[in-house]
């Protein structure tokens, strides 16, 4: 294959994946930047929206059921997990971390006593093939990285235009004021946190045909999310989207040259290099204040 | 303001407290429930360890490896009066495929658990890591791995290997291959040893017999689009032979099935191990695929394989019976039972009656030539080569047609040998 085409290739499934991990990322940047809570757990709600998925589509029989359903199964469990495990602690880093270690262990560990440790593929509910010069591409990872973009749009305007989104802006801006001006600080964690819970279960439901169903896919997710929230800057969730988007592209570009492991230390090197430069990351305000 | 800006040195004790209640109560619990019974009040079991991949990337294989061993043992206390009249008392533990944690269990299983023999790893990492700790305690170690290197100098004399290797695979088919598929190819591996031996055998082997190898491309093992490895497979190639393994199978299949290749598809059921062929039917029409021992009966039907499979719980499609959505790893989880049943016969034919007796059973062992296909060999008879301390068996090579795997031709197990690059009797067993 011609270098041209590796890269138009790289570049496009850098595209693909950027916008899939940006609305996984999404949830993970939201609760950081409102709540301060690093929820380690989060790759592990990734990995059972994909389960989910898998048992839906295969005992009920319907891949669209599985995109409904799956988020507000895995959503219910986030506000569960908020509630039972985050709130009594009070948020604190240093007790969130080792807390939602234990609730990744969990879940993990359940994941492979109920689903198993085979991994199994979900099939895509349609697939045709996009002739390109020098290859055929997969016409559902067009729809895919589509469907993304539409519902980062959804998100945003979730955040910027709804009372809701108001809220949470606030809370991120400074909760004890939020409080004296009668925002519920307490329901507006406990939704978003279901809301981040169920973009990670609707990033698993879609790109589910393209990567299968694993107890361990949770692992990987979990790394380039952290590092692209990072990248991005805490709790800018825009900065979350672009750095999503921009290290997925550019290791899918490098990988035309060299192997995915070195493709991802470049953008842990690129990480390091925004850091120093720009400590918060591109856009960030250093997290909840 | 409901939400804690800091928790206070009461709350902070009081969950303490319930934290070390809590830990206490795990750790009694889990002491009590796993702490070394003491031994039944037969006389003088014959103690077994396992060490198998029960969590991490390789639990499938654990999974089954765990199933085997443990009806295995069963069986042979119960229907075949034991080893030598004693009965065999089966411990495992669970490696997490984890080089560290596995070389720790062997220890474990040695020390604590007084274990004789150990029916080993799977995985290269966590075998690499225990082959050591089992010479260093004297105790004799069956792997249950395709490794090449264990048989190759990165063993010892207290290793055996009953399930075939990866250099025995690949020169029983590449007679095969050459004659049936083509003579150029481009071959697709993981980037790692296992892959490494696929490579340079099949290189050297091809380019032996006058074919040749056009396009060699390594494939990360966290790859999750295989298009740009896929798209260097040399369009000249009559075939591509392909031998990726892990979750990712499924976009590789799909991938390759779509690129557009014309030559034929070689791979081994490694690639698709637990996995239900139906699910690939569509990708997978014509692929070729090595066996080691035929998932589905009908590749192999014998006595012997009816009665393993029902010892087991496993039906003619190779599922669970009680569950037909459990796939199981056919083609490897034979290994040890094998390796049990290899146990049995050297223990009873060499006369060890414990550790100190282990230079019988190593010379006993090395000094075999056959493994006779029985209930103890179920997919075929085995030779034996006390050189390298591997065994050697027939193999398969099967079509997928349909989502299904049909057995179309069976290699005898002459085909498989080779000359040993070590000579493992070399090394004194003090």
């Amino acid at each position: 294959m011609a270098i041209e085409t590796q890269l138009l290739l790289g570049l496009m499934n850098g595209i693909v994946y950027g916008l899939v991990v940006a609305l996984i990322a999404l949830g993970l940047s939201l609760i950081f930047g409102l709540m301060g809570v690093v929820n380690v757990s989060h790759g592990e709600l990734f990995m059972l929206g994909g389960i989910v998925t898998w048992y839906i589509v295969n005992y009920l029989g319907g891949y669209y059921i599985a995109l409904l359903a799956a988020p507000i199964l895995i959503g219910g469990l986030g506000i569960g997990i908020e509630r039972i495990v985050l709130r009594p602690l009070g948020y604190k880093p240093e007790n969130t971390i080792i807390a939602t270690i234990g609730v990744l262990f969990i879940i993990q560990h359940s994941a492979l006593l109920i689903f198993g440790p085979a991994p199994r593929n979900v099939l895509a509910p349609f697939d045709f093939v996009v002739q390109m010069p020098g290859f055929g591409y997969s016409g559902y990872r067009i729809i895919v990285s589509a469907i993304s973009a539409v519902l980062l749009v959804t998100v945003w305007t979730l955040v910027h235009k709804t009372r809701f989104g108001l809220y949470v802006r606030a809370c991120q801006q400074n909760q004890e004021v939020a409080t004296t001006l009668g925002i519920p600080v307490n329901r507006v964690f406990m939704l978003a946190f279901g809301l981040s819970s169920a973009l990670a279960a609707l990033g698993a439901a879609i790109s589910a045909p393209l990567l299968s169903v694993h107890y361990l896919a949770g692992l990987d997710i979990l790394i380039i999310s952290f590092i692209v929230v990072i990248v991005g800057g805490l709790g800018s969730l825009k900065g979350t989207v672009l750095a999503a988007i921009l290290i997925c592209t550019m290791e899918g570009v490098a990988s035309a040259f060299v192997a995915p492991t070195e493709a991802r230390i470049l953008s842990l090197i690129l990480l390091v290099a925004v850091l120093v430069v720009r400590p918060s990351g591109l856009f960030g305000r250093g997290g909840p204040r | 303001m409901s939400v804690k800006e800091s928790t206070s040195r009461r709350d902070y004790l009081k969950i303490g407290a319930g934290a070390a209640v809590a830990v206490g109560a795990a750790a009694v619990g889990g002491y009590l429930y796993t702490r070394p019974k003491p031994p039944p009040p037969e006389k003088n079991p014959i103690v077994i360890g396992l060490q198998a991949e029960l969590t991490g990337i390789g639990s499938l294989y654990g999974a089954w490896y765990q199933r085997v061993t443990q009806r295995g043992v069963d069986y042979i206390n119960s229907q075949l009066g034991g080893i030598a009249g004693r009965p065999i008392k089966l411990v495992m533990e669970d490696t997490a495929t984890d080089a560290a944690v596995g070389a720790r269990k062997v220890r474990k299983l040695i020390l604590d658990d007084k274990a004789d023999f150990i029916n080993g790893a799977l995985f290269s990492n966590v075998l690499l890591a225990s082959v050591p700790v089992a010479k260093e305690l004297k105790t004799i170690y069956f792997a249950n791995s395709e490794d090449y290197g264990i048989v190759s100098g990165e063993g010892n004399r207290y290793v055996f290997q009953i399930i075939t290797d990866v250099r025995a695979q690949v020169t029983s088919i590449v007679d095969w291959i050459l004659e049936n598929v083509g003579m150029k190819w481009s071959v697709i591996y993981p980037d790692y040893a296992f892959g490494y031996y696929h490579r340079d055998w099949f290189t050297t082997l091809v380019e032996e017999r006058g074919g040749k190898v056009l396009e060699r491309i390594p494939v990360p093992a966290d790859a999750s689009d295989f298009l740009p490895y896929i798209s260097r497979i040399d369009p000249e190639s009559d075939g591509v032979y392909h031998v990726l393994v892990g979750p990712g199978i499924f976009t590789f299949v799909k991938q390759l099935a779509q690129y557009g290749f014309e030559g034929e598809k070689f791979g081994f059921v490694d690639s698709i191990e637990g996995i239900d062929t139906e699910t690939i039917a569509d990708d997978t029409g014509g692929w070729w695929f090595w066996e080691a021992f035929p998932r589905r009966l009908n590749g192999y039907d014998t006595q012997y394989n009816r009665t393993y499979r029902e010892i087991i719980g496993v039906d003619e499609e190779g599922s669970a019976v009680e569950d037909k959505k459990n796939i199981s790893v056919f083609s490897h989880m034979h290994s040890v039972w094998e390796s049990l049943f290899t146990i049995k016969k050297c223990v009873e034919g060499s006369g060890w009656e414990s550790k100190a007796d282990n230079k019988k059973f190593i010379e006993y062992l090395e000094n075999t030539d056959k493994l006779d296909e029985g209930i103890g060999y179920p997919a075929g008879t085995k030779l034996f080569n006390g050189k390298n301390h591997q065994a050697f068996g027939q193999h398969f090579i099967s079509k997928m047609e349909s989502g299904k795997l049909n057995m179309k031709f069976r290699i005898p197990v002459d085909k498989s040998l080779y000359e040993p690059s070590v000579d493992y009797r070399q090394e004194p067993i003090d």
